[in-house]
């Protein structure tokens, strides 16, 4: 598609109008926050801005400009899990895909890494280490919340190369959650914006890593796997 | 510092840069305040700054406005270059946090313009290419039509509705869960 003829929305010239170039209304328009109703209703606003953020460039600049869209909603399923019996404990989570059957779906909870904090420097998760190089030989980590390869992206490493995991922090979840005890499960983790779910007390959190902020979610009894869904609404206009 | 006098002088003088507003008022900035413009930055650059910089576009009072962010934030500039060595010192990444805070506070002041002014800020970034500012004042102008309905949207910057009734029946049709 072709650039829009530029017709700009005719406006009584009044100080409040907005400077009447292209280029300024797309840059303001970008930093529209990235939600899914932003766009849309922009669009209805006249025949401009309906024209400018129709644009296959503006929509592109406008999902590089939010790389980290906000989470809409989880789904969940019925996959298993396995909990972490050892409360007060972070624990990193392998999601293991076996690519001959690529539907089944094994997800690990790596129990009990007792980390500690020495210095400046984080210790190695020997554990993890120990536990990934006696296992499977094709293994992708979907979640290692509290893990970063070396040199590489944080989030999403293969197994090629564990030995260069460094743990990035950890914290103990009870003083996070100002939760005394009681089993934690780990129900999820939204790459993008490094979120865990977890599932405490029959109420589900997330737990922003970065940050280390909690919110509560929901209520429920159902413990189930629950994969995270963000992103910005993009369907033509 | 007095034996060295004319010559520190000679530096000091070689490097301001005298901006000229469209009502012909002349401003003199430092190159460190005016290089925060790319445009001046590639005036400067290709030598041609000797006379003024004559900015017909930019009125003296959003000039001034202009050059008073721009001083602010190369000092802020300034600030990180020094204080990257002491990366690993505590003290000194504190003093970084209050300095960052202190800019904010300045940006959050500087933003206190009505509307008008806010638009003549965001074209004279625009001209001057100058990115912070551009962002900061694009940014309000977003802000204050974050989570308004088209209806709020066309008041508040008198836009007329040119869509037609089946155009706007159309959009809302796809997007009707956006505006529930």
């Amino acid at each position: 598609m072709t650039r829009c003829r530029r017709r700009p929305c005719p406006r009584p010239d009044a100080p409040v109008t907005l400077p009447d170039d292209n280029d300024i209304l797309s840059e303001i328009l970008l930093r529209l926050p990235p939600k899914p109703s932003s766009l849309p209703r922009a669009s209805l606003v006249c025949k401009g801005w309906r024209c400018l953020v129709s644009e296959p460039y503006f929509r592109h600049q406008f999902r590089a400009r939010h790389r980290n869209p906000p989470i809409i909603g989880f789904f969940s399923d019925l996959e298993g899990f396995v909990g972490d019996e050892e409360s007060g404990v972070v624990v990193v989570v392998v999601e293991l895909g076996l690519l001959e059957e690529e539907e089944e779906v094994v997800v690990v909870v790596v129990k009990l890494l007792e980390i500690e904090f020495l210095g400046e420097e984080w210790i190695l998760v020997e554990t993890l280490m120990d536990f990934l190089e006696s296992s499977w030989q094709k293994m992708e980590v979907l979640a290692l919340p509290f893990c970063q390869a070396t040199g590489s992206k944080c989030g999403k490493v293969y197994s090629e190369g564990v030995e260069n995991w460094v743990l990035q922090k950890s914290r103990k979840l009870q003083k996070i959650l100002g939760q005394r005890s009681g089993p934690q499960v780990i129900l999820g983790y939204a790459d993008d914006i490094h979120a865990m779910l977890l599932w405490i007390d029959a109420r589900i959190w997330m737990l922003q890593l970065d940050s280390l902020q909690c919110k509560k979610l929901w209520e429920t009894h159902i413990i189930r796997w629950n994969h995270p869904y963000a992103t910005i609404y993009d369907s033509g206009i | 510092m007095a034996s060295a006098g004319s010559g520190d002088e000679k530096a000091a003088a070689a490097a301001m840069i005298t901006l000229i507003s469209s009502d012909n008022e002349k401003f003199e900035v430092t190159e460190a305040t005016a290089t925060l413009s790319q445009t001046i930055r590639h005036m400067i650059e290709d030598g041609c700054t000797d006379g003024g910089v004559p900015l017909p576009n930019v009125t003296s009072k959003i000039l001034a406005r202009v050059i008073e962010y721009c001083k602010k934030h190369a000092t802020a500039a300034a600030g990180e270059e020094g204080s990257s060595s002491s990366f690993s010192d505590a003290a000194f990444l504190e003093v970084d946090r209050a300095f960052l805070e202190e800019l904010e506070e300045f940006d959050d002041a500087f933003l206190e313009v009505d509307r008008a002014t806010l638009f003549d800020l965001i074209l004279a970034a625009n001209y001057l290419d100058i990115k912070g500012l551009l962002n900061l004042t694009c940014q309000k102008v977003a802000d204050s039509v974050k989570g308004k309905t088209p209806e709020q949207i066309r008041e508040m910057y008198n836009i007329v509705n040119d869509l037609t009734p089946e155009e706007e029946a159309e959009i809302r049709r796809e997007t009707q869960w956006a505006f529930e």
